[in-house]
């Protein structure tokens, strides 16, 4: 067990370091001006030598790969630098917005594996009929409808016209502690979500429980005299965890791409949108540490996943030699 | 007069496919009495699987039952509701399936499975059931039973786990009891085992069996009576004693005369082997020596396939090599062909090495011109996206690449002439082909760039019965025509009797007998092979149910060394 930790934390090293590489280097490769941001609408005001100065004060005029190891070597003693743009360290700006997409982030991981698993066991229970159609057909439209619009669309019918939700932000101001505003305010995020994540997932549990329920042993638990919902509930699912868990361990990226859209779209201060900001200001510093701390919880999702799935799965166990 | 258990009346069903629909059974007429064993023997897809399957209502979806009625214990159930129906397979019928490997959910204790039903149909307290389950794992022969309770069902053999389906079936206390080839997927000595049990089950319980399988050996041991089924119908039934030796109906005449061991003037346990004397005694055209072959699985595990094994194969001989699933048969087949990289001793052919210690690369490369090799599983041994010429032909294009097209035809059509099939199947892709005539193809392929030395892997193991005896002729007639070694695997004795000079048995990995087969039929000196011929099914039922097991204990360590006993007969001792 030590050495497969060993190993993990190994593989998590080297991804961190080849994921800041890739995010430094594109950052940097993208037009505009990082001063912007630091300097805001005062930089018109600038002469020429004043910006070279700034720019040689923030170290932008070094090649990348020096730039590059001047962040790594800071980074190693626990300084990611300070943010462009808010002129503080980049994680006092990021730290406040950590909780709030985890919230987010979490809730639609669960609610869509959820609702994907209960989707899934309906759609195989009515297999070929109407109803496993309906919802086969219901989520191929949905899939192919951008969550970006759906978040639009949504923010006009309940947000503006019927006014029965906020548009936008994570809470009203002042009301930080307040649960049931909070809630509000994750009604319309949860749902584009969901809405464009769950049908995905819901057809492949469904194709992969269908599947499932063609072996043998589904046959002899009905032989026994199981109902179609017990064989269904406590010998299939219970076979295709291992699978499904696997399936939330590699949608961990996915999902929390969603997160960015979503959170952009309702302006919701987490750290997708924070990406979204940093990178459209060229916050380099903000962008890296935002990147990283998104990678590290996909990893660390993945990594969870791995591990429940071998508690599941008990051959998965399986450890020793063969001797006849 | 006995009561009958089950009664079926003209019973129809029929598959609605895209094609239209196709009737599965053909108006049958079946009853069993209480306490009575009756065999339904036939061929794959003769409607046997679907007559259990309509009795037990778990047709798939597309089928239905359009004529007829089945009668349970008095009562008539094809217009069963849902629930009636699962009442019945709670407590009157219970079903036995083929794959021991597959049929039983491999996440939850073989126990728990057992126990399910009986929890929910029973009001009863769970130590009591587990009692129960306890009992009737002891009936069907499961030693130390508490602790196998808790055990998944991978960590048991194929031969428990089908006594653990076979006590799932028989917790229910049923009046009627579908096995469904239920000994079809196991090895020899245990296929007889669980034979004996459920004639030992019967006995005891007093329940009516019906037994599905294509096994005239197995049907012979235990039926009472015997049902032969062809393209859904019942073509003739009987006593088993009526059925075997005065059959009427040219389809089970037809099935009889397909059994290895028959020989034209009738049924011999002593039925000669292939003739002698077409052995030059002098060469060997391949030989293994101390070959381990290891796997190592997901880093941690190590699979000692095969363990210091040693023999030789005569240039002209029928070389049979016999032994259980997993025994490591396949693996010597494939360090033959120099397929894999031993982990240990070396493989030899004419005398110079090709896989192994001093492996020459030429030499390999002379092997492999002249050595072919056949799979059991033809469906997925050939490309299923070349048509058959592209196929058959492929070893030509391969090791003659100068030869003329037209040439090259015309060695396509001796070939296929050789082997019986028609021209016309040349265009066609494999799936187009029945499982013969694939395995026919299989064999074309491996003729035609006339090698010395054919390796076939369990050729006929995946094939009817009948088809199997056609690809039996066709390979001895072969042998005979164009007098190439023969490397032969098979799991069943009555084949390798039937066509092989010599014989080894395998064990665990190591050979532990190698004798001229009439001497290793005549005179087995390993436990284990006569193990082994005591098993051995014919479809005999008064020699059948005479017929004693003799039984080997796996425990006993294996000997150290081959030691030959009389000229040519080794033992491992």
């Amino acid at each position: 067990m030590g050495r497969k930790i060993g190993k993990k934390l190994i593989l998590l090293g080297m991804m961190m370091f080849l994921l800041s590489i890739a995010v430094f280097c594109l950052a940097r490769q993208a037009p505009g001006d990082p001063l912007q941001s630091f300097y805001g609408d005062a930089l018109e005001r600038m002469a020429d030598w004043e910006k070279e100065a700034a720019r040689e004060r923030l170290g932008l005029n070094d090649s990348i790969s020096v730039q590059y190891a001047r962040w790594l070597f800071r980074a190693f003693q626990g300084d990611l630098g300070l943010s462009l743009r808010y002129k503080m360290p980049v994680l006092d700006v990021i730290a406040p917005l950590i909780g709030n997409t985890l919230l987010l982030g979490t809730l639609a991981y669960l609610t869509v594996f959820a609702l994907a698993v209960i989707l899934a066991c309906v759609c195989v229970l009515y297999e070929d009929r109407l109803l496993d159609r309906f919802i086969c057909r219901l989520g191929t439209v949905f899939y192919y409808i951008p969550g970006f619009w759906l978040g639009v669309v949504l923010v006009l019918i309940f947000g503006v016209n019927l006014g029965w939700l906020p548009s936008s932000g994570a809470y009203d101001i002042g009301k930080q502690e307040d649960l049931a505003n909070r809630i509000q305010h994750l009604i319309l995020p949860l749902t584009v979500m969901v809405a464009s994540h769950l049908w995905y997932y819901a057809y492949m549990i469904r194709n992969k429980l269908s599947e499932e329920l063609q072996k043998d042993y589904v046959l002899f638990a009905k032989s026994k005299g199981c109902t179609c919902w017990e064989t269904l509930w406590k010998h299939c699912l219970r076979n295709i965890a291992p699978a499904i868990v696997s399936l939330m361990a590699i949608s961990v990226p996915h999902i929390t791409g969603g997160t960015v859209v979503a959170e952009s779209v309702f302006n919701y201060p987490g750290i997708g949108n924070m990406a979204v900001e940093s990178a459209k200001y060229h916050d380099y510093n903000l962008l890296m540490a935002d990147v990283l701390i998104t990678g590290l919880v996909v990893f660390a999702g993945s990594f969870i996943a791995q591990a429940v799935n071998e508690v599941i799965d008990p051959r998965m166990r399986e450890t020793g030699e063969i001797k006849w | 007069m006995p009561e009958t258990v089950l009664e079926l009346q003209d019973l129809e069903v029929s598959f609605d496919t895209s094609q239209g629909e196709v009737q599965a059974i053909r108006g049958v007429n079946l009853c069993v009495k209480k306490g009575e064993i009756v065999c339904i023997v036939g061929e794959s897809g003769c409607g046997k699987t679907v007559m259990c399957q309509s009795v037990m209502r778990l047709l798939p979806k597309q089928a239905r039952i359009k004529n007829g009625s089945i009668w349970l214990c008095g009562k008539e159930i094809t217009d069963c509701s849902d629930k009636e129906l699962r009442m019945m397979r709670r407590t009157a019928m219970s079903m036995v399936f083929q794959d021991p490997l597959t049929t039983l959910n491999p996440t939850i204790p073989v126990g728990k499975q057992i126990m399910e039903i009986l929890l929910k149909s029973r009001r009863i307290s769970r130590k009591d059931a587990r009692e129960k389950v306890l009992d009737i794992l002891r009936e069907v022969g499961i030693e130390d039973a508490e602790r196998r309770f808790h055990l998944q069902p991978h960590f048991l053999s194929g031969g428990m786990r089908q006594r653990c389906v076979l006590a799932a079936a028989l917790i229910s206390e049923p009046q009627l009891l579908f096995a469904d080839e239920a000994t079809t997927a196991l090895d020899v000595t245990v296929e007889t085992k669980i034979l004996d049990l459920l004639l030992e089950i019967r006995e005891k319980r007093g329940l009516s069996l019906v037994f599905v399988t294509h096994d005239l050996g197995a049907a012979a041991r235990i039926a009472d009576r015997v049902a032969v089924m062809q393209a859904g119908e019942i073509v003739e039934t009987g006593t088993a004693k009526e059925v075997f030796y005065a059959p009427h109906h040219p389809y089970t005449r037809k099935l009889l005369s397909s059994h290895p061991m028959f020989r034209p003037s009738g049924i011999h346990g002593t039925a000669a082997g292939p003739p002698d004397g077409r052995v030059s005694k002098s060469r060997k055209i391949l030989e293994v020596q101390h070959l381990r072959q290891y796997f190592v699985v997901r880093d941690r595990l190590t699979v000692r396939a095969v363990e210091d094994l040693s023999l030789a194969i005569q240039e002209g001989e029928t070389f049979g090599l016999v032994g259980e699933s997993g025994c490591g048969k396949s693996t010597v087949a494939r360090s033959l062909a120099a397929l894999y990289r031993p982990t240990g001793g070396a493989v030899l052919y004419e005398g110079t090495a090709v896989a192994g210690e001093g492996a020459r690369k030429e030499q390999q490369k002379k092997m492999r011109q002249e050595m072919q090799m056949i799979f059991q599983d033809s469906a997925a041994a050939l490309n299923p996206r070349m048509t058959m010429e592209q196929i058959i032909s492929e070893p030509l294009r391969i090791q003659r690449p100068g030869m003329e097209k037209g040439c090259r035809r015309d060695r396509l059509e001796e070939v296929l002439r050789q082997v019986g099939l028609p021209l016309s199947v040349v265009s066609r892709y494999p799936g187009e082909l029945s499982g013969g005539q694939r395995q026919r193809a299989a064999i074309a392929r491996s003729l035609i760039s006339d090698p010395r030395l054919i390796i076939a892997d369990e050729p006929v193991a995946s094939l009817d019965i009948s088809t199997q005896a056609q690809i039996i002729t066709l390979l001895e007639q072969l042998i005979q025509e164009r007098r190439f070694t023969l490397f032969f695997i098979a799991h069943e004795l009555s084949l390798v009797r039937r066509i092989c000079d010599r014989t080894g048995v395998m064990l665990k990995g190591r050979l532990v007998e190698l004798a001229p087969t009439g001497e290793l039929f005549g005179n087995p000196r390993h436990p284990y092979t006569k193990s082994l011929l005591s098993a051995i099914h014919l479809p005999d039922p008064v020699r059948e149910r005479s017929r004693k097991l003799v039984d080997y204990d796996r425990g006993e360590p294996l000997g150290e060394r081959m030691v030959e006993r009389e000229t040519g007969h080794f033992v491992l001792e």
